[in-house]
């Protein structure tokens, strides 16, 4: 019942932002307040990709780090607490659980093997994907890359 | 030795010891919060040169690396640095992306409240509750993207949370 009422609320707090004229700003506003949207979704998305795991555990048993010999104790332990770091597996999951391409460009400090200054760039995901992400991973971290519009064409 | 007896050199005991430590953990906390937001506005790529000063050999490396990334990237957007960042990257450029994009809405909408179980289907009694709680979760964040980007009118939110509603009856 509790879940509900909450549900219920937000939900209509939802729908008044979207008479804004400013749904953009709205967006980054809603999902840049403290313990709001943002974590709640986080943690969904947590869920979401721990459950991908275990629907096919024979496929991501052997790229468990940290010891860990079942997929429900690992996903336990580190995918649905918050704070807990994002592995490449959980990368692929997420791609794969919403159809999406990710695109991760890799700014890692290696030394460039020549002239041609190329960050190492993987991707994720289904390369038919009608929707492709852009990310940067410097150690320990993403953030949100936006591609020259002229390269996108 | 009890968790009341000093047990180590500075005289503290276990309990003082963790107190403190959360105490500077909170602290830590605190400032991230205060200096780093949840997502940030747009950057230039060039911001990211401020982390590595010129003057240290280690940023030799990084400095080209963000130099190839300026051909490539207009913008960048920081998350913060609390071990969410991934999560909170996808969901942000993901909410972005499908907002122009009404096929791509529907698609992620339709997987949100019907696919998220079908796709998980098959489990036991004991996994119903995390399949109610992501059917739940699942319509908020669908709710977010589509009332934010007025892609969908509210009335056709209605189904996902009688949807919603009756998945957590069936699993009273």
């Amino acid at each position: 019942m509790a879940i509900e009422i909450f549900y219920d609320s937000f939900v209509e707090f939802l729908e008044g932002l979207a008479e804004s004229d400013e749904k953009k700003h709205a967006m980054h506003k809603e999902l840049t307040e403290e313990n709001s949207t943002s974590d709640y979704c986080t943690w969904y998305l947590r869920v979401l990709s721990a459950t991908f795991f275990k629907a096919d555990p024979e496929r991501f048993l052997p790229y468990l780090e940290g010891g860990y010999v079942d997929i429900y104790s690992y996903c336990q332990q580190e995918i649905e607490p918050m704070g807990k770091e994002c592995t490449m597996v959980q990368v692929l999951a997420l791609a794969e659980v919403f159809q999406v391409r990710v695109d991760i460009e890799y700014l890692d400090g290696h030394e460039f093997p020549s002239d041609n200054f190329a960050l190492a760039k993987h991707s994720f995901g289904p390369e038919t994907a009608a929707t492709t992400l852009s990310l940067l991973y410097r150690p320990g971290h993403y953030d949100i890359l936006y591609p020259k519009k002229e390269l996108t064409h | 030795m009890t968790s009341e007896s000093p047990d180590n050199d500075d005289g503290l005991t276990n309990a003082e010891k963790y107190q403190q430590t959360q105490a500077q953990l909170e602290k830590i906390e605190q400032e991230v919060k205060a200096t780093q937001p949840l997502t940030s506005e747009q950057l230039d790529i060039a911001t990211l040169k401020e982390l590595y000063p010129a003057d240290e050999p280690a940023s030799k490396y990084f400095l080209l690396g963000i130099n190839a990334l300026d051909k490539r990237y207009e913008k960048i957007r920081k998350t913060r640095g609390d071990g969410n960042c991934y999560y909170r990257s996808f969901l942000y450029n993901l909410c972005e992306a499908i907002c122009g994009n009404q096929s791509e809405l529907e698609r992620v909408i339709k997987f949100g409240a019907y696919g998220t179980v079908r796709s998980f289907g098959g489990f036991g009694a004991q996994q119903c509750t995390t399949l109610i709680f992501i059917a739940w979760s699942g319509s908020y964040i669908l709710t977010v993207l589509a009332t934010l980007f007025s892609c969908y009118h509210s009335q056709r939110i209605q189904p996902i949370r009688h949807l919603c509603r009756r998945i957590r009856g069936n699993g009273n």
